[in-house]
């Protein structure tokens, strides 16, 4: 049926555009960082590898190595994320279990309300809460009534009453939760829904209690979804800048994605923006390649079946 | 670079802040140096060396001088690029303007396009380093370029963007502008520009809300370092020129010495940066523009504030049942930041006189008033107007008298002027470990 | 109520718990958002009763600002292109992806896979300065927004339409060859029909993703005339907006929402008849 060529001539058009407008344009944030200023601090490229300038990377490393402000926000960046994943997965799991294993008739519905917020604008759920935690929000007033505001104050996660908008770290982590954990609830309901009941129903016949058998037969089979949903997360909260900038208007909260965003768009060291995003894409590899990985294996799966 | 309304548009009706723009690189001045690693750019040092007996003086794009208060800087008018004749017919239009988002009043465009019976064709940019990038790549002309001040002059004629003027269309120039921005250090004989509004640099507050009478302290930038018990209402703006020039300010007033707002003092900035940092710990400082709706609406009750952004919300920003004098403004008498911008002539403009009629007609005092009242915020340098007007008139109240800008503020206080190569980095540096928390 | 938790086929209700708050949750402040759209007054925060103002009024809404329109026209119009041409490229790439043998293959599905994966900043970043040091001539602006959009939903596509192709399989095509179809006619006349359910699902979440995405658009616009939905919610959120910002975001969920479910209901449509259609006219 046709031969190969013309397999190949279909993908072409796609296959040049991602190259052109993607794979060259990755390069073009490869030969800035290794690139200069012109006088009137536009970034200049150096295409040609032989030219390549390694004096602004250098000089990022050298901010990093010895704990200046580079540092200073990677290490709150991981932090951020790492303790938001966390958060998501203590959140997300239940309820991907939940839907997966006793929905029963309700799955499509269930399913149906957990996809629903990624059609909704990711700026509009913000928006929703900045409406919400301002100093006479709703929400504002129900945590201060219900105590939580004077709980949080007192484990040192808020600085001031109503001050829920006001460069809190806490607030910054619980609105990215907010924000990603839907990518993360899918893939797991995913990996959950995939796990044959019967498997389970073997280790309930060889004696094992229900949560015994939760722990040492279902929890391992979702480990794969585990780990692709952490990682779905991790990866754009990673890059966020929105979510601090909306919630908190302080420099105490600055991820990495805010410092490349002020770096490459304002102020005259546009190249140091662009080495730090070729720094945060080489940290996001790791990440980057396992999911493409997995995602490689469970389609040849699907390719074979 | 330190313009107000730089990466946001002030508007009155419509809150739409424009995302800051990105900027063109038009071409690198001066070539490439390729095989070295460095962190110096290409076409930058200190210039041509007077004599070892003269310290060098940092230089600005293509080896131009930076102009200052005391190294006034006079634009060759030169050979391709003449001033046109006297006495020219006024062309058909369109006319082309190039300006910040709701800078200038629609009403007055169409006072204009009534009058000389042409049409009027408004573009805008959202930052200068936009706006610059965007006219030096010679795609578009503009005929008439309003916001760009005295730190973009330099790129603006190393590049040769602009057209010089012919002061037998401007008459309006010396009859209602104040004298002492008729011949700028910046551009001696304006022979390239005119003024268009001026501002100070200050602090804005809540006089119902705050204990302290800021303006009575002896040195009122202090509040910001001890604004502890307003914990989240505290803001700087958004810019590091300005805000980076605030703990200067203040160091000087402390010890009566006369600070350089547009130093490249590495040690000086780092200390400046500091004191700042300070701020994030002292009263979680949000760094923020919006003053102008945060002020009145008590969302914040202590901001670093320019001073047409106060006058601003003043007037058409209060929420309703709260009066205008609950804002009170102080800015320093000497060693603050008073600056003006400016109107230009794009240099390929196809209606030369009629963009000549244009500036005129903004300058005229009438206009001018309009404009200001209408639309702009940002006072005017007319000699007709000043604070007492209108406080007279009920526009303002009198705790805001120090918001209108004086002409005699001028002598006494800086103007955040275009810097180095090198200068700009050190202060985007000292800025990026600010914001950096 | 030991029974209620240690049953193990019975439903845990704990479980149900976290699921129902974390519904609400997850929809109830966008509810709320949506609800102060219709406020009387210009608070976002205090409810003055029912008004559409926000909406339709004579001044600040999204009918008479220029601006609000402005962004929603340029928003609209950005996603309509985008789909034009996601689309079409998209399914061409799944299609030649999928069959295609020998070397390249694994390098061209990592790549076409790679945006899906990328952060936003990254692509924001990259997309600029291609647009700025390899294509001046483009520069920002509108078209840089729409080549941008395509870049990083044109995967979404892919990875939609090969899911359903994988499911389709050989067959009906092997059918039809052996009818005497010749290869062009196997491809659009049996082919792509059995594929319109996944090309519509495809075509629907690049309109979603289009309308809703921020930082390309944002890293790629020009000036003023490029402002788009998000990058008003953007801009405008932190300032003191009227429930006109509500309305807007409003507005453009609905927009969203309706074509998700007119794309499922042409979906339901293609799904049922077509493919029947098709499989009954080879058995034929």
């Amino acid at each position: 049926m046709g031969s190969r060529w013309t397999w190949r001539a279909l993908a072409a058009p796609g296959v040049i555009w991602l190259a052109v407008f993607f794979l060259v344009a990755f390069y073009a944030v490869i030969a800035v960082a290794f690139g200069n200023e012109d006088s009137l601090s536009q970034p200049v490229p150096f295409w040609n590898p032989l030219d390549w300038n390694v004096g602004y990377v250098i000089q990022v490393l050298k901010n990093i190595v010895h704990g200046e402000q580079f540092l200073t926000v990677f290490l709150r960046t991981f932090a951020f994320v790492a303790i938001a994943m966390a958060l998501s997965l203590a959140i997300g799991y239940p309820v991907a279990y939940f839907a997966a294993r006793h929905a029963g008739r309700w799955k499509m519905l269930v399913l149906l309300l957990l996809i629903l917020p990624f059609w909704i604008n990711y700026l509009m759920r913000m928006l929703a809460w900045i409406n919400l935690l301002s100093p006479d929000g709703w929400a504002t007033r129900f945590l201060h009534t219900v105590g939580i505001e004077q709980l949080f104050i007192w484990l040192g996660l808020l600085s001031t009453e109503g001050g829920w908008l006001d460069g809190q770290p806490s607030t910054v982590i619980l609105a990215l939760v907010y924000g990603y954990v839907p990518f993360l609830i899918i893939p797991l309901f995913a990996a959950l829904d995939r796990i044959d009941q019967r498997q389970i129903e073997a280790a309930r016949d060889l004696g094992a209690s229900p949560f015994s058998g939760f722990l040492r037969v279902t929890l391992p089979l979702s480990t794969p979804g585990i780990l692709a949903g952490c990682v779905l997360v991790a990866l754009p909260m990673f890059g966020d800048y929105y979510t601090p900038d909306l919630v908190s208007a302080s420099a105490k909260t600055n991820m990495i994605g805010n410092q490349i965003d002020q770096l490459t768009r304002q102020g005259s060291e546009k190249v140091v923006g662009a080495v730090l995003t070729l720094i945060l894409s080489a940290v996001l590899l790791v990440l980057m390649v396992y999911y493409l990985r997995a995602t490689r294996r469970a389609g040849a799966e699907a390719a074979e079946a | 670079m330190a313009h107000p309304k730089d990466e946001h548009a002030l508007t009155r009706r419509r809150l739409l802040q424009g995302a800051a723009g990105v900027t063109l690189g038009a071409g690198a001045l001066g070539a490439l140096t390729g095989c070295e690693n460095t962190t110096t750019p290409t076409g930058s040092g200190t210039g041509p060396v007077q004599s070892r007996f003269v310290e060098a003086k940092p230089v600005g794009p293509g080896g131009l001088p930076l102009p200052r208060p005391d190294n006034a800087v006079t634009w060759a008018i030169t050979e391709d690029n003449k001033p046109i004749l006297d006495g020219r017919p006024v062309e058909a239009g369109p006319l082309k303007i190039y300006n910040y988002a709701d800078y200038i009043w629609t009403g007055l465009v169409q006072r204009f396009e009534k009058k000389y019976s042409a049409k009027v064709e408004l573009a805008t940019y959202d930052t200068a380093d936009q706006a610059i990038a965007k006219l030096a790549s010679g795609k578009v002309t503009f005929d008439v370029i309003l916001g760009l001040t005295g730190s973009n002059i330099v790129n603006l004629i190393a590049q040769q963007l602009l057209m010089p003027l012919n002061h037998s269309y401007l008459p309006n120039l010396e009859k209602n502008v104040w004298p002492e921005l008729q011949d700028p250090f910046y551009d001696r004989g304006s022979r390239y520009t005119v003024p268009y509004v001026v501002w100070s640099d200050g602090i804005g507050w809540r006089n119902d809300k705050l204990k302290e009478d800021v303006a009575a302290m002896d040195v009122p930038w202090d509040i910001f370092w001890h604004s502890q018990a307003y914990k989240g209402k505290v803001g700087v703006l958004d810019d590091k020129r300005d805000t980076l020039s605030m703990p200067m300010q203040r160091d000087a007033m402390h010890t009566g010495a006369r600070p350089d707002l547009n130093t490249e003092d590495p040690a000086v900035l780092e200390k400046a940066g500091k004191d700042l940092q300070q701020l994030t710990d002292i009263c979680n400082v949000k760094i923020a523009y919006n003053d102008y709706q945060t002020l009145p609406e008590a969302k914040t009750y202590l901001h670093h504030a320019w001073s047409g952004d106060i006058v601003g919300a003043a007037i058409y920003y209060m929420p309703k049942g709260v009066k205008p004098d609950v804002l009170s403004y102080w800015a320093p008498d000497a060693n603050g930041v008073v600056q003006n911008d400016f109107l230009c002539i794009g240099r390929h403009t196809k209606n030369p006189v009629l963009a000549h009629n244009f500036i005129d007609f903004v300058l005229d005092e009438k206009n001018a008033y309009d404009n200001f009242v209408q639309q702009n915020g940002y006072i005017p340098p007319q000699k007709g107007i000043d604070a007492d007007l209108l406080i007279k008139q009920g526009l303002i109240p009198k705790s805001l008298a120090g918001a209108v800008t004086r002409p005699d503020q001028f002598a006494a206080n800086q103007e955040l002027l275009q810097l180095s190569v090198e200068g700009e980095r050190a202060w985007d540096d000292a800025w990026s470990k600010f914001k950096a928390g | 109520m030991r029974s209620w938790f240690v049953n193990p086929w019975g439903r845990p209700r704990w479980l149900l718990l976290v699921t129902v708050l974390y519904i609400l949750w997850s929809i109830v402040p966008v509810a709320i958002a949506i609800m102060f759209a219709f406020n009387n007054g210009r608070s976002r925060t205090t409810w003055q009763g029912f008004s559409t103002r926000w909406f339709t009024g004579a001044t600040g809404s999204v009918l008479h600002d220029p601006a609000l329109q402005g962004a929603l026209k340029h928003t609209l119009f950005l996603a309509v292109i985008c789909v034009a041409i996601a689309t079409p490229l998209g399914v061409a790439l799944a299609l030649g992806l999928q069959r295609w043998r020998g070397p390249g293959a694994g390098t061209v599905n990592t790549v076409m896979l790679l945006p899906l994966v990328t952060p936003e900043i990254v692509m924001g970043v990259a997309l600029l300065l291609l647009f700025l040091k390899v294509f001046p001539g483009i520069g920002v602006g509108t078209p840089a927004q729409a080549i941008g959009q395509v870049t990083f939903t044109v995967s979404y596509v892919v990875v939609i339409v090969r899911g359903r192709l994988v499911s389709v399989g050989r067959e009906y095509e092997e059918a039809a060859a052996d009818l005497g179809a010749p290869p062009h006619d196997q491809l659009v006349r049996v082919l792509l029909p059995l594929l319109a359910p996944a090309i519509i699902a495809a075509a629907a979440v690049v309109f979603a993703l289009s309308i809703d995405d921020f930082v390309v658009t944002q890293y790629l616009s020009g000036d003023a005339s490029t402002v788009t939905v998000p990058m008003l919610l953007y801009s405008t959120a932190r300032a003191a907006p009227t429930p006109a910002l509500n309305a807007i975001a409003t507005v453009a969920l609905g927009i969203t929402l309706l074509t998700l479910a007119f794309a499922y209901l042409v979906y339901r449509r293609f799904a049922g008849g077509r493919e029947a259609a098709v499989a009954a006219a080879l058995e034929v």
